[in-house]
């Protein structure tokens, strides 16, 4: 499985949220409305504006206070479940670019229902917009395809953020580790073997936050997999309808 | 199995017909002649005159090239190599290109004793020592002169690789031409933490420039130098000096996913060429005469 990932290497962030106003301007996203919930996290969840979110966790390690940094956004996933979500529902809502591995939506995501969606994604990352279209980061697929690296990466300060082919980031990513194995014992990379967006973090994950890790609840449900397993009917009779 | 060279520029090639088809008539043939510069040129034999490593550095730190253009040694056999793919590459309707691969391979067919002297007549600049065997009626100067330095140039890149074998640069060459010939770039890029580094436009060379610096003039006044920007084409600049009017295309190559590939971006940035010269700035010569007078060398008149 080829293709491209991005590593993002939580011990260097400093959460500058360079990255999220990066994708907003390279999206055109406005402004988002926020409120204060006593976090410096801003604006608090990732919405249809925002692709891209870093999250902050104040945790306390050996009784310090300690902040994790966590640039939220979608994996990517080598097996893309919510694209089963939205075919379920609609062809062609969604493109799996075969060169780069990249999930991006389209204009007729809008015929699948955001609760379905959100609910088959297992780190909670799509968002409709008014419209019911489905959002969510593309990987800067216009700019990537342009031999460019995507507006995230570009603009972080400290090689936080990395983007490249997924072999130069899978070994990037497990130099790193190594690296920071000895200091940090329980240092891991986020499910490297099924998401194209690797995370290193340096404690427990739900520290970072709650859908740091596939979470257990979310990815193909009863509903779905019937939806799935139905489809290849649905789309018989469609065609015969049609026909 | 492609080498590293050649992964690259086949990679370049075919992002940009993808990112720019305006120049989509070019790309058959700049890969074809890319390819073969790039698998003539660890095969070249040249005879070149050693010089270690305190003589490069004395003549860097003397603010000297370390060659003179018309001095690099030439393989003859390569340059032939590269001049049968250049004519096997250039398109059918192409004729100011098949026209002067036609008059070099006359040349050399008529003169078979003045090889040597006809391809190194090609080395020299502002003045036409070719004229002497080759026969330019009807022939298109420019692609006479780009298809001659085509065939030179895998001789012309491997002699500079050589000498830059023995000492770096970085430390020790501040001048806007090129430490290795005196040449002035052809691309600017800017690469990791804002470096900018200077692309010879004869010898491939690339060494280091100060973020204000005029390639031309030395000039370093911030408030004299300026670059032309469009954002629909974010990654490419024209730098300027308001000092001496001259221009130098500026890639950012840190926002590049792959790397990049000089004389590709050559061609693909000639729209920006257009844009610099509407607005009044023009390109210098290149080499500068006076970087070979104050060594004291023979400038043909």
């Amino acid at each position: 499985m080829a293709g491209m990932s991005f590593f993002i290497d939580t011990t260097r962030c400093t959460a500058c949220r360079g990255c999220q106003i990066a994708c907003k301007n390279w999206n055109q996203n406005g402004a988002s409305m926020t409120k204060n919930l006593g976090s410096h996290q801003n604006p608090p969840d990732l919405d249809a504006n925002t692709f891209k979110l870093v999250r902050f966790s104040e945790s306390e390690v050996n009784g310090k206070p300690v902040w994790y940094f966590f640039a939220d956004q979608c994996r990517h996933c080598l097996e893309p479940p919510c694209m089963d979500a939205i075919a379920g529902y609609v062809d062609g809502g969604v493109i799996h670019d075969e060169e780069t591995g990249a999930v991006v939506y389209t204009d007729k995501s809008k015929e699948a229902p955001i609760d379905d969606v959100r609910e088959a994604c297992p780190y909670d990352i799509p968002r409709a917009r008014e419209d019911g279209r489905i959002v969510k980061c593309t990987m800067c697929l216009d700019r990537v395809k342009n031999g460019l690296i995507p507006a995230c990466v570009k603009v972080c300060p400290t090689q936080a953020m990395n983007f490249g082919t997924r072999e130069s980031m899978l070994e990037l990513a497990q130099k790193r580790l190594a690296d920071l194995k000895a200091k940090y014992p329980k240092a891991q990379l986020l499910n490297p073997q099924e998401v194209r967006v690797i995370y290193l973090v340096v404690d427990d994950p739900t520290k970072y936050h709650s859908h740091a890790v596939a979470s257990l609840g979310s990815g193909i449900d009863r509903k779905l997999a019937l939806r799935r397993l139905f489809k290849p009917a649905k789309t018989m009779a469609r065609a015969l309808t049609l026909g | 199995m492609l080498s590293d060279a050649e992964t690259i520029m086949r990679k370049a090639v075919a992002l940009a017909r993808s990112s720019k088809p305006a120049y989509h008539e070019l790309y058959d043939f700049l890969e074809r002649v890319f390819a073969a510069q790039i698998q003539v040129k660890p095969r070249c034999r040249l005879s070149l005159n050693p010089m270690d490593g305190e003589a490069i550095k004395a003549r860097w730190t003397a603010g000297l090239p370390l060659m003179r253009r018309w001095d690099f040694p030439v393989d003859l056999k390569a340059a032939h190599e590269v001049l049968e793919a250049v004519t096997r590459a250039v398109p059918e309707h192409n004729r100011e290109l098949s026209g002067a691969c036609s008059a070099i391979f006359k040349a050399l067919a008529q003169n078979p004793s003045a090889k040597d002297a006809i391809w190194e007549s090609f080395l020299h600049h502002d003045w036409n020592p070719w004229e002497e065997w080759l026969d330019t009626a009807g022939v298109d100067l420019p692609s006479l002169l780009y298809v001659a330095r085509s065939c030179l140039r895998p001789s012309i890149e491997r002699t500079a690789e050589e000498r830059l074998q023995r000492a770096c640069p970085d430390d020790h060459w501040k001048a806007g031409f090129c430490p290795v010939c005196g040449s002035l770039p052809s691309l600017i890029s800017l690469e990791g933490e804002g470096q900018r580094r200077a692309h010879c436009s004869w010898c491939g060379t690339p060494w280091r420039l100060a973020r204000f610096q005029c390639p031309v003039c030395d000039n370093r006044r911030h408030a004299s130098l300026g670059y032309l920007y469009a954002e629909q084409e974010p990654g490419y600049r024209i730098d300027y000096c308001m000092e001496c009017r001259h221009y130098f295309k500026t890639i950012d190559a840190r926002e590049r996913l792959w790397p990049l590939w000089i004389p590709l971006e050559e061609w693909t940035t000639l729209h920006l060429d257009l844009v610099a010269q509407r607005e009044g700035w023009k390109t210098p010569p290149s080499p500068a005469p006076a970087v070979y007078e104050t060594d004291g060398f023979a400038v043909p008149s």
